[in-house]
């Protein structure tokens, strides 16, 4: 008896000592749900964020691929297998109380990042947190960018308004319908230039989707319609900028040595600043997702127990809302970024 | 160390029984839990792909809702006049079926313009259409309008839109008729009191298929998004919520699965039915089987427990049985009809040595010897022959004192040899020196004992047989001597002697069983031969007209110990 007494003791103690020091490098368990991975930011931030997390954090990433459904079977799926940190960046906006309420009931917390909650939901909740840009400053950033080009609001630089009129005839490339960044960023933006006294034409803003493809579809429509007339190009993100210039240089209205109007993007991708080198892109303003992943992380950890609230350093706003804000970039300090 | 002896058919039967038992537990519970777990999946598989296609339905319609607030935008920022709008809303109502009403607010909530319809569609005392709407331009507003006739779902849609130049925001409402999509979903077999609840973020039912959708509350209070199995209405139900698209609504369905319930019951219900019926039949044949095994053997143990004087055999059946324990019962019976042949064997030899004892018995008191004896002293005397008389009477007296010897059966070698010699000593008289005799012993024969009346017997039989009616005189010697290891007497005559087959058919009487003839030999050597065993013999030396002489031969150590 005393040998199978000791036997078992022994195997006993060992599985305990394995299942010890499992649990002290056991990982911290976070799961990120993007919205669509065809998107070029948000595919950068994905990778951004799988960087910038620290090594204790095991994290898992799904693609909602335009589907709210998908996403919420997603979501549903981590809770059940005990994660209790998501990182979600939502394809609907409006099932933001949905996926608040569901996280809260598995004692789950959220970080939404880059699509923002809706406000009324998000500033109830107790366990939701939003990490995104400033739609609104950017929105002013390009109105600026705007502003050093046309100089004085009642002599506008002729540079700029063609037809002498003193109005600048802008169009807009609008995102997403309904994203708060796409009206966001659209009505700050004519909203500080006229706010400083200037006259703006919207001849146009119709919505490319933040698509590459649709923003060429749509730049092509508008200068069908308009031609010259357009004096200046403001997109609501850097894949439909570009996909104007594809359409205008692939139709030879914008070369090397014309620039027929300034067009504007934000973001900052990889492929935006190049155009701004290239000068293609007249200025864009850099979404700095490496901050924004930053942010996350540091929420991450503070949600996980690692660090106290007062560790964070982080500002607030409304408790909820963390903005991060990203710098202009024109030819003239796109050296700093490539 | 005690041992504990357990019945053989307890030991069959109670391992035979656990086997069996947790095989067929093994089989039910696997079998059961497989079926229910592939039943399960598919009708979950079947409820998914029918949740998808509900809510994708819905998603649809809020779609074509939100198309024709786009459609709107795009006439207004065209910057048509109030009338033109008007007008389009008409044409818009009159494609679009679902379309009930549309007006447009300014920021003071004053109408702008609306469709042509003099009804009004819209319950009066709601603001929240407006306040919602104009507090945030990027989302869609949806409310549901009460109405008391049951069968009229219509929803109030609401959302700012921009008013092209002047920036200025403008309210869209818009009455849409839900039950074009209510009626595409009748169309979907949920199963008995299976139906969809639609709610808003409050929790508000905007539309139930089923009767007091209030009930479903908790249960989607508790869920919030995803897939559960609830109980209510007193049916089983797989539940699935989901968000629809562009509002803030959610959609649960509510979809029959007592079907597949029932079906796993029904399954468990049988299983368990056939593995009792199963496990009543093993236990039957376990009991039978066993039961055919062990019979057999009790019986061999109670024959054998009851081993008797009759020694009775074990019966063996014909037919099927068991091949070791027929073996055990064959060779049983053999060993107790061996013990039976031991046993009579036993009791013949007894019979036998008591029979020969007997005889020899007898033979101390021969009757005729003593009468013909007493009748040559009378003889004698009658004859004045007083000394010779004398001679005999003591001859006699000394003859019988031996011969009973105080009931001893071993007497001294001297002893045996008085004694034939007074025997010869009468005979010779009595005869008439018809013979002579001599009688030598080695010294070293006269410490040892022998078996008595050996040798008074041969000696008659040589007088009656050899020497009788012996026309010249007689002669017979006795010697005594040590030969080895053994005591050798030979009692030699010179008589007519025996034939060889004579000799033959001495020496097989000797182990003749049959005492009915007299024969002394034969006794003697029987005598010998129960009372010496195999070392002691007889042998027999004859030639026709010649002689015949006997030798007795005897183990010396016997003699010693006694």
């Amino acid at each position: 008896m005393n040998k199978t007494k000791r036997l078992l003791l022994y195997v006993l103690s060992l599985s305990l000592a394995i299942s010890m020091s499992a649990c002290k490098t056991q990982k911290h368990k976070a799961e990120v749900f993007i919205y669509n991975a065809q998107d070029t930011f948000i595919a950068k931030m994905a990778d951004t964020l799988q960087d910038s997390f620290p090594k204790n954090y095991s994290l898992k990433f799904h693609d909602g691929k335009l589907s709210q459904n998908a996403q919420n079977e997603q979501i549903v799926n981590a809770l059940k297998n005990g994660c209790k940190l998501l990182i979600v960046n939502m394809v609907d906006r409006l099932s933001s109380a949905s996926i608040i309420e569901k996280a809260k009931s598995e004692n789950a917390s959220v970080i939404f990042f880059n699509r923002e909650p809706i406000k009324k939901h998000l500033l109830n909740a107790k366990n939701a947190y939003y990490v995104g840009t400033s739609p609104v400053q950017e929105g002013q950033k390009q109105a600026m960018i705007a502003q050093n080009l046309l100089g004085d609001a009642d002599a506008i630089s002729p540079l700029i308004d063609k037809n002498g009129d003193n109005t600048l005839q802008c169009v807009f490339l609008q995102g997403e319908k309904d994203h708060q960044d796409t009206e966001h960023r659209t009505y700050s933006c004519i909203n500080y230039l006229t706010a400083i006294g200037y006259r703006v034409e919207i001849l146009a803003m119709d919505f490319a989707s933040w698509n590459r493809d649709e923003g060429k579809a749509l730049m092509e429509r508008y200068y069908t319609q308009f031609g010259d007339a357009i004096e200046f190009v403001f997109s609501n993100n850097d894949d439909m900028a570009l996909g104007a210039i594809d359409y205008l240089r692939e139709n030879g209205i914008m070369t090397n040595e014309n620039i027929p109007f300034p067009i504007v993007g934000v973001d900052g991708t990889k492929y935006g600043l190049q155009a701004v080198k290239d000068g293609y892109l007249y200025g864009t303003i850099v979404n700095d997702d490496a901050a924004q992943a930053d942010a996350v992380v540091r929420l991450s950890r503070y949600l996980s127990g690692e660090i106290k609230f007062s560790e964070i350093g982080l500002t607030f706003t409304s408790e909820r809302y963390i903005y991060i804000d990203g710098p202009v970039v024109t030819k003239d300090n796109i050296a700093k970024y490539i | 160390m005690k041992t504990k002896n357990l019945p053989i058919r307890a030991i069959l039967l109670s391992t035979s029984l656990f086997l069996y038992l947790l095989f067929v537990i093994a089989l039910s519970v696997f079998s059961c839990v497989f079926f229910a777990r592939s039943t399960t999946n598919k009708s979950n598989e079947l409820i998914d792909a029918t949740a998808k296609q509900i809510t994708y339905n819905y998603e649809n319609y809020i779609n074509s809702i939100l198309n024709t607030a786009s459609v709107i935008q795009s006439e207004i920022n065209e910057e048509k006049s109030f009338e033109e709008l008007s007008a389009s809303f008409d044409s818009l109502l009159e494609l679009k079926s679902e379309l009930l009403a549309i007006e447009l607010y300014d920021s003071e909530k004053n109408l702008l313009c609306k469709d042509s319809r003099t009804e009004s569609v819209f319950p009066s005392d709601s603001d929240q259409w407006f306040t919602s709407a104009y507090e945030d331009q990027t989302i869609h507003y949806f409310e549901p309008m009460i109405n008391n006739d049951a069968n009229v779902y219509n929803i109030l849609f609401s959302k700012a839109l921009t008013n092209g130049k002047s920036r200025k925001k403008i309210v869209l409402k818009m009455a849409i008729d839900f039950k074009e999509i209510i009626d595409l979903n009748y169309k979907t077999d949920l199963g008995e009191s299976g139906h969809i609840t639609v709610i808003d973020d409050q929790y508000n039912v905007v539309y139930s298929s089923a009767q007091n959708a209030a009930e479903d509350i908790v249960f989607l209070q508790d869920l919030i998004l995803g897939q559960d199995h609830v109980h209510t209405r007193g049916h089983a139900f797989t539940l699935n919520v989901d968000t629809i698209g562009n509002s803030a609504w959610r959609i649960a369905i509510f979809y029959n699965t007592d079907d597949v319930k029932q079906a796993i019951e029904r399954f468990l219900i049988v299983v368990i039915i056939f593995s009792a019926g199963m496990l009543a039949a093993g236990v039957a044949a376990a009991l039978f089987i066993t039961r055919k095994i062990t019979v057999p053997i009790k019986r061999l143990e109670n024959t054998m427990a009851k081993i008797d004087r009759e020694m009775t055999p074990v019966p063996i059946k014909d037919g099927i049985a068991i091949k070791e324990v027929t073996n055990l019962s064959f060779a049983y019976n053999k060993m107790i009809s061996q013990i039976r042949d031991l046993m009579e064997q036993v009791v013949q030899e007894q019979k036998n040595q008591r029979k020969s004892e007997l005889k020899a018995l007898q033979h101390q008191i021969n009757p005729h010897f003593l009468y013909n004896t007493l009748d040559s002293i009378v003889y004698m005397i009658n004859d004045d022959r007083k000394q010779d008389a004398q001679k005999m009477v003591i001859a006699l007296a000394k003859l019988f004192r031996i011969s009973i010897s105080r009931g001893n059966n071993i007497i001294p070698v001297q002893d045996e040899l008085e004694h034939v010699r007074n025997y010869l000593i009468i005979q010779s008289m009595r005869y008439k020196d018809s013979f002579s005799y001599e009688i030598e012993a080695a010294p070293e024969c006269m410490q040892y004992k022998v078996m008595k009346l050996i040798l008074q017997p041969i000696v008659e039989n040589c007088i009656y047989h050899g020497l009788k009616n012996k026309i010249d005189p007689g002669f017979i010697r006795i010697t005594a001597k040590i030969e080895g290891e053994n005591l050798v007497f030979k009692i030699a005559d010179n008589g007519y002697g025996m034939k060889e087959e004579t000799i033959k058919l001495l020496y097989e009487r000797f182990n003749n069983p049959d005492l009915s003839d007299g024969v002394g030999l034969k006794n003697v050597y029987q005598r010998l031969r129960i009372y010496y065993g195999e070392r002691a013999f007889l042998h027999i030396e004859s030639e026709i007209d010649c002689g015949t002489e006997i030798t007795i031969s005897i183990p010396v150590e016997v003699n010693r110990n006694e």
